[in-house]
Parts: structure tokens; sequence; C-alpha cells
């Protein structure tokens, strides 16, 4: 969005340290040196979280489509990019080729050389120099095929096969048309063939969640209030387990909009919330989208 | 751990990698971990500060028997295997400072000095002893030969040397103490209570009046903690025992293996050579990461080499589980050995247009955020394909 409306340049802002108190209240601290990787990377995950709910809530596309709101623009993409920054600089241990890339497209350099000159231990928030020209941009992380997730699931049946050229070579390969009805894995097979117009009976829509929190006595549901744009509703997602209520308001999610109301726990779920489910005890992840969206907005 | 804003070196190590099998994804885990960690002081220290030691561990007889059956010389074999270790480093972008192997001239160097130095101390004397002996563990084991050992599960055979001990004994209730007082920290807990168990002895088994105190008050058995043989003679593929020892016994021998691999961790930096800048500099250690199985040597042998040598003990011994395929230890009799080469390949395909560099470090960007965030360090942790590319699908696709 920098590139959009600002030509690629960090925007001028009043004052850099006052900018963006949302992500940045999330952002102070330093290096941890214990050795509990996973709560740290779990913490700057919740902190990309927070980043992206800031965003969605200041809605910066809104307000590049009105004049008088230039400085406010500034400062919501200013305090994006410095957080950007902050979390490149957090995840550099733990991910260092790919924050390098990212450290490059914030127009800042070499990660590496930052990080050895030690430079780095204090970043302080406000330290992005507003005219600071962008790097180039380009995907991050391309998509991983079905194919690739597919052919290295089957890779773990036969223990035999994982040497490195077999599997890049099969993952090429066209997928095999007859599948067994569940792999050993828990990924099911493809359901039976149906109609469009048995798929257009479901009615998928891009919400936004303003609400969320638990429900007492209740240990796998989530209460969530979403925002469909012109309507809200409350939905009731058994979820509870692997998210936090914090962590999902002001993400986008999508929706069955058109799901016949129920009750659970006394209380009605108007929809289902859409998510991809691994592994034996079908840890859900939430679907969702890249882009920004207007809430709404229908799946087809 | 809250020295975060201490001025200073950090001086950090993995094991030595014995060259008797190709790396596994077991040793990626490890390596990546280690450079996580190079990489997090690095910010907070600045380059010049760290230093991050990985290598190969060469010696002993099962690299011999194994470079036997595959008709090379012990050093074609070592070099060999040796190099893939290095190479898939490589490929990985790790951030080590130093690639130590133990068939260097360095580090036979300063073994014999430090063992000279012991030697010269009093604490090395020589004696013979028949017992049970684990080739594939290169220990002796106190059970009836043929019995399978205890930590391999291979049969213990009988072996009578003469051999040149060390007094390990003498160190019972310094290292019970150094630990329980948290000047040598063993981590995480299990570990240490393993360590202190293994020390005090089987307290609960004994008469009360076998017992003593240590500083801090928990009972121990004197005596319980045995001399420990420090050479061998049925083998040649060491560092041989130097003189003025050497001339002692009849027979040859070569210093015992561990004794050889640990001391990588000082040599490597120049100790018992004439350029020991980086050793001044950078030694005691701050970390030695290890795998579980290995943490008698790294928390009781070595420390009590360096105490008896007078050197500085390590700061910190960290332990952490094993790699587990799909909850089975990996192993080459189960087949089911995961490489990070293969990981590295499959997830690099997915950036077609970059140079093969460029495809390596991303897949190596993969692994690393699928081991550091779903394996609780200092426990065992699984890896399975479905929840690899889950993993990947799910948090950095985005």
């Amino acid at each position: 969005m920098i590139e959009k409306y600002f030509g690629g340049i960090v925007p001028n802002v009043a004052n850099t340290e006052t900018t963006g108190a949302h992500p940045r209240e999330a952002l102070l601290g330093g290096v941890p040196t214990d050795y509990d990787f996973g709560a740290h990377l779990q913490r700057i995950w919740n902190l990309i979280a927070v980043t992206d709910g800031y965003i969605t809530a200041n809605a910066p596309w809104k307000l590049a489509a009105d004049e008088t709101k230039k400085e406010q623009l500034a400062e919501v993409l200013y305090s994006a990019a410095e957080a950007i920054r902050h979390l490149t600089a957090a995840l550099y241990p733990y991910l260092p080729y790919t924050t390098c890339k990212v450290w490059a497209q914030l127009g800042l350099g070499h990660m590496t050389e930052a990080a050895d000159s030690g430079e780095l231990k204090t970043l302080e928030w406000g330290g992005l120099q507003p005219g600071t020209k962008l790097g180039s941009l380009g995907p991050i992380f391309p998509r991983a095929p079905k194919e690739l997730i597919q052919k290295m699931t089957d890779t773990e049946q036969k223990p035999v096969a994982t040497e490195a050229a077999a599997v890049v070579a099969e993952a090429t390969a066209p997928a095999e048309a007859a599948a067994p009805a569940e792999n050993a894995n828990g990924i099911p097979s493809i359901a039976e063939t149906i109609t469009i117009d048995d798929f257009a009976k479901v009615d998928l829509r891009v919400a936004k969640v303003l609400a969320a929190e638990r429900i007492p006595k209740a240990d796998k549901l989530l209460k969530l209030q979403v925002d469909l744009g012109f309507e809200q509703r409350q939905i009731l997602s058994g979820i509870a387990e692997f998210y936090e209520p914090e962590q999902l308001i002001g993400r986008t999610v999508v929706i069955v909009a058109n799901l016949a109301p129920r009750k659970m726990r006394g209380l009605e779920s108007n929809g289902m919330i859409v998510a991809a489910s691994i592994g034996d005890h079908g840890h859900p992840y939430l679907a969702t989208f890249l882009e920004s969206l207007p809430l709404g907005a229908r799946l087809k | 751990m809250s020295d975060q804003h201490k001025p200073g070196t950090f001086y950090l190590t993995t094991p030595i990698y014995y060259v008797n099998a190709r790396p596994h994804i077991g040793h990626a885990y490890t390596t990546l971990a280690a450079d996580t960690i190079a990489r997090r002081q690095r910010l907070l220290r600045g380059n010049d500060n760290v230093y991050f030691l990985t290598g190969t561990d060469e010696h002993g007889q099962k690299v011999q028997r194994s470079a036997a059956a595959a008709g090379i010389t012990p050093q074609q074999f070592t070099d060999e295997v040796s190099a893939t270790f290095r190479a898939l480093w490589d490929r990985m972008g790790i951030t080590y400072n130093d690639y130590i192997r133990t068939t260097e001239k360095r580090h036979a160097k300063g073994v014999q000095a430090l063992f000279n130095r012991l030697y010269e101390g009093g604490h090395i004397y020589l004696d013979s002893y028949t017992g049970s002996y684990c080739v594939s563990d290169e220990a002796f084991v106190d059970l009836p030969p043929g019995t399978p050992c205890p930590d391999c599960g291979r049969p213990l055979e009988t072996v009578t040397e003469e051999n040149f001990y060390f007094r390990l004994s003498g160190f019972q209730l310094q290292l019970i103490d150094l630990i329980e007082s948290g000047r040598f920290a063993v981590e995480p807990e299990a570990r240490r209570n393993e360590v202190l168990s293994f020390l005090r002895g089987n307290v609960a088994a004994a008469p009360p009046e076998a017992l003593e105190l240590s500083a801090a008050g928990t009972a121990y058995i004197p005596g319980a903690l045995k001399d420990l043989s420090i050479s061998r003679s049925s083998f040649d593929w060491g560092i041989p025992v130097p003189e003025p020892a050497a001339s002692e016994s009849k027979q040859k021998h070569v210093i015992y293996v561990w004794l050889d691999a640990l001391a990588n961790y000082m040599t490597a930096l120049g100790f018992g050579q004439d350029d020991c800048e980086t050793y001044d500099k950078f030694w005691p250690a701050d970390l030695h990461l290890v795998g579980k199985e290995i943490i008698r040597f790294h928390c009781i042998y070595w420390p009590a080499f360096l105490l008896a040598a007078g050197l500085p003990l390590p700061k910190m011994v960290q332990a952490h589980g094993w790699l587990l395929f799909e909850e089975s230890k990996m192993s080459k009799s189960r087949g089911n050995i995961v490489r990070a080469e293969t990981i590295l390949d499959a997830f690099g395909s997915l950036k077609p247009e970059a140079t093969t560099e460029e495809q390596d470090l991303f897949g190596t960007d993969v692994l690393r955020y699928f081991l550091m965030r779903e394996i609780s360090f200092g426990q065992d942790g699984s890896f399975t394909w479905p929840t690899a590319t889950a993993i990947w699908s799910a948090a950095l696709w985005r």
C-alpha cells in the first residue's frame, strides 16, 4: 500500500515516536535468551495478528479515498511498516532467509550485516526513517501446491522413498487417479461429485471478527461477533482449544452464512466459520484472504 | 536467564556428530537450534563476541569397523562422512564460526596437552580391568557379558584391558555441589535430576550410615562414582596416549574416545596450541547444546576432567529431546530416517525461478520454523509430513 499511495517511499509523519499506539505497545521487549523457542514464536505470531488487526481496524484503503485524511493514512502506513520492521528483527534468528528478504523490501539493506553489527539490539519504535525507499516487492512465500503436500504425505507411508530426488520428481507428476478412502494420516479423500447447483446452495461470505470471548464451562466453544458489512451476527465456533479470543479480533474469516441457526449451551449460533481441519484432533486453521476485501463479499 | 544486556562474549557448541552414519533430521534439529541461538546472541552482542562451534567426532572402534566393512581406510571413511555433514550445514546457511574434526592435528595436540595436564596432576593411573564392554557405546557397563546394553540394546562383550584410569571418584561431592548450586547449570530439570541421581548413587537402597550430605543437604553415597577408564589398547583408531604416560605400559594405548571428543570444545579454540587467542577470549563455553543421550558424558566426565585440569567449567549444558518420526525413534534399522536434504529439496522446489542456493535457504526456513515452533525444546518431538506441511501452509503463507 505504501507502493500504491506514497510511490514506494515511507511516508513522512510529524512524530515517528508517537505513531501507531496499538502495535507499538505489543512490540516493546528484547530478544529473549531462554530456549523456549515455541513460546517466543507464538508471541511473535500473536503480534503479527495484532498488527493485522491494526491495519484492518484503520482501513487505509478507506482513508486513501478521502483527500482530507492523507495525514492519517500516512500515520497508519508508517506504523504498519514500523511494526513489520520490529517483527522482522524478532523473527530473524528463526527465519534468516525470509526476514532478510523482508528487510530488503523495507529498504533497509542487508539484514545479516545489521544483525551482526549489534545495532538491532536497541530497536526503538520510530526508528524507521520517513523517506526510506522500499525495495522491490515480490512474493515472500510461494503457495505450496496441493500435489506437493499430497506427495510428501504419501512419502511418509514409504520411508524407503524419502530420498530427495524421488520426492521432487514425483511432486511434479500428475496426481494418481484412484485415491484411498482416507489415508493413514487422516487426510480425507475427495468427497463424491456434486454439480455447480449443489455448490451454489452454500452461501459463503467474507466477514470480520469484531469480538470474541470464551463461554464459561464450555472448553471448546468461542462466542464470536462477526461483521458482514450489512449486518452483524453471533457465531459459536469450536476452536477455543486452538485460538485465543484476542488472536481473532479484527481477523477476516469466511463464514457459511445460510446455515440454519442452532442453539449451543443456550446461545444461538447463526452460521459457521470455515477452517481446515488437521490431524487426529482436528486442529482448525481458519480460512482467510491476503487481500483486503469488502465485508459481505460472496465466495463463488 | 536474565543476562540479556550483559556485555561480553557468548560461546556455544553443538555436539560433534559421530561419523558412523550420515546426517539425519535429528542432527539438523540440534544444529538449527544452535544456529538460532547464535543469531540471537549476535543480535545482542554483535558478531565479534559470539562464537559458534560444530564439527565431527571421528575416532573409535565403531568407525574403524565401519571403515573396514566399507573396504576403505578409517581416514577415507571419516573424510567422506564429515564432508557430508559440512556440506549439509553449508546448504542450510548455518553460521558456524569453526568446524572441528577430531582427526585434525590441532585437535590431537590439544587432547594430548589435556591428557598430560591430568597425568602430571596425579589424576591418571595405570591398572587392568576385565569387564563387559559395549562396542557401540564404547563404554564399560556393569552387567554380565552377553546381556543387552541398557543404552543401545546390543549384546555386551567381555574385554580385558590394561588401561589408564582417571580418578573420577574424587570429584563426586564437588560435582554434586556445583550442579545443585546452579554454578554448573544442567537443563532441563529432568536431565539435571538424572545426572544428580547417577552422582549420588542408589540412595534409597543404602543404609542410613552409608550416606553423607551435600552442601545443599541432599544425601549421597560416598564412593558411588567410580574411576573412569580413559584409554583403549584393543584398537588403534584414536589419539595415542602421549609420553611420559605411554612408557608406563607395554601396550600401545589410544585415548578414550569421550575424553578425545569432549576436548574438542577447547581444542577448536586453540587450547594446547601455539595460538590460543580465541581460547582466551571465549573459554569457558556459555552453552553446550546436547542430545539427552549424551548428558552423562557432558555433565559428569567433562566437568570432572576440567576440574582436575584446573580449568573453568562451561556455564550451562542444555539437553534437548529426541526427534521422533511418527512417535518412534528414528533409526536405520527401522528405515524411518528423515533426511533434511529431502525437506530442503521438496520445499525448495516451490521456488522454481530461484537459484539453488536460494531454494535451499528457503527450504531451511520452512524446516527451522517447523522444528522451533512445534517441538517443545528439551522434550521429545515428532516429525510428521502432514504436520510439517499444515504448519507451513497455515502459518507461513500469509
